[in-house]
């Protein structure tokens, strides 16, 4: 009896563990599984707003238990702000005029501005083994996979998952991407790519005799056609020459707060129809995606 | 199995799954139990016999959906989890608090080398040894998950027939 059971348990555990690879390597190397996950996904949204309660109820706390003096000098602290960035946007709206005249009569294509979507960041401890997070939007709200997020302060990553109500953000730091990049103050183009969670990116492939410099800002070169041109990605902190190799190590240190915003932007339709559906035939996301929206319709 | 075993179930599941990722700050975060295998630890031993193994196939899709892994790494390793539980119920069970503590711990390991193997073939190779102390926290808790579930069944569910 005793061993009857033992036995139809390894069969059956041996099937299971079968049919389980199986999925594994259909899921790592074919797109088919992505209903199953996104099913998977759908049913597991109630579970992802229950554990962004408690952070949501600290920030109501934080904004109830504030004083009124607070608020009010924090709301005239806000309006200086808004006042110079006003004065600044008047500036840069005559540079924009002027760069597109040049750009036309250089008859080089004039640069497309993005459209921005606010997302927020639903709080998850995932495991460490990559750098992923999931934001509050989904396609219900025209997020579609490949669109970069960025923060305040510099390019946060791409988005590689839809389901109707959230959506999942490969940030930088993650070991499978890859960003365009150029030199701020050389021009001089590389790619950033990451390092995993929590660790600084590296530029790799540049050579000794390369123009960059520790300080130099690095800014979204706009090859690849994925990242817009002209966001912040990082800054060089450290270059490492080692003696007998080709490239050197160059360690860059993110410029978006990857660990700390909780309020992102989505940069969507900075790319025409066209464009986007071949660039999806071309260079495939790097986790499996679901079938483009766009392309369906 | 009744209706309210299978309750009783479900809710475990959810808690775990809260536990497992409620946020929390950088340190604390290779810390944090695996709460989920846990619990699947719990129910192949209070089940034996009529513990389901599709089970742990669900959960461990589940846990991958959420973590954004490949479908069946978390999965895979639940279910060889619960099979190693199953083929060493009886010894387990026998076990004093402590042992049971020890053997618990080094099944976790087991279930994190696991992911960590499926994570080195697919590329994301991991670099840093600290992962591994989620099992050494999920087998001092272990006490307490089997205390509050053995509870629970107690006063719920008649489990064993006395």
């Amino acid at each position: 009896m005793l061993f009857r059971h033992a036995t139809g348990l390894g069969l059956r555990v041996l099937c299971l563990s079968v049919l389980m690879v199986g999925l594994m390597v259909a899921d790592h190397h074919y797109r088919y599984v992505n209903n199953v996950r996104n099913a998977l996904s759908v049913l597991l949204i109630p579970l992802q707003y229950t554990l962004n309660a408690p952070v949501q109820a600290i920030d109501w706390l934080k904004v109830s238990a504030a004083t009124q003096h607070e608020l009010a000098t924090e709301n005239i602290h806000l309006k200086q702000q808004l006042l110079l960035m006003q004065v600044s946007l008047q500036q840069l709206i005559n540079m924009q005029q002027e760069n597109s005249q040049l750009r036309a009569l250089l008859k080089s294509s004039s640069r497309i501005n993005g459209q921005f979507q606010e997302a927020k960041l639903l709080a998850m401890n995932l495991e460490p083994t990559s750098a992923e997070v999931v934001l509050d939007k989904g396609s219900r709200e025209g997020v579609a996979l490949g669109q970069v997020v960025i923060d305040v302060s510099g390019v946060m990553g791409q988005i590689i998952g839809v389901t109707p109500f959230t959506s999942r953000l490969l940030l930088i730091t993650d070991p499978r991407s890859g960003v365009p990049v150029q030199d701020d103050r050389s021009g001089f183009q590389a790619i950033i790519v990451g390092a995993g969670a929590n660790r600084p990116l590296s530029l790799i492939h540049v050579a000794e005799t390369d123009d960059i410099k520790v300080g130099d800002l690095l800014v979204t070169s706009g090859l690849g056609a994925r990242y817009p041109e002209g966001y912040p990605v990082g800054q060089i902190t450290h270059i490492d020459k080692m003696s007998g190799e080709p490239f050197m190590n160059i360690e860059v240190d993110p410029s978006a707060l990857l660990e700390q915003s909780r309020r992102v932007l989505i940069v969507s339709h900075y790319l025409n129809d066209d464009t986007k559906k071949m660039l999806y035939e071309m260079t495939p996301v790097p986790t499996k995606p679901a079938a483009i929206p766009e392309a369906k319709q | 199995m009744t209706y309210r075993l299978m309750l009783i179930m479900f809710l475990s599941f959810l808690i775990a799954c809260l536990l497992q990722f409620l946020p929390v700050s950088d340190i604390l975060t290779i810390w944090v139990p695996q709460w989920v295998a846990l619990v699947i630890v719990y129910w192949a031993l209070a089940l034996d016999e009529r513990f389901k193994l599709l089970l742990p196939c669900f959960i461990g899709l589940c846990l991958d959906t959420m973590n954004g892994t490949i479908l069946g790494q978390h999965a895979l390793a639940l279910l060889l989890l619960s099979f190693i539980v199953l083929k060493n119920a009886k010894q387990l069970r026998r076990a004093g608090r402590l042992q049971q503590v020890v053997k618990i711990g080094f099944l976790i390991l087991g279930y994190q080398f696991i992911l960590f193997l499926i994570q080195g073939v697919i590329g994301q190779q991991l670099t840093n040894w600290s992962y591994f102390a989620a099992s050494l926290s999920s087998a001092i808790i272990w006490p307490w998950v089997s205390i509050v579930l053995d509870d629970c069944c107690r006063r719920f569910v008649k489990l064993k027939e006395e």
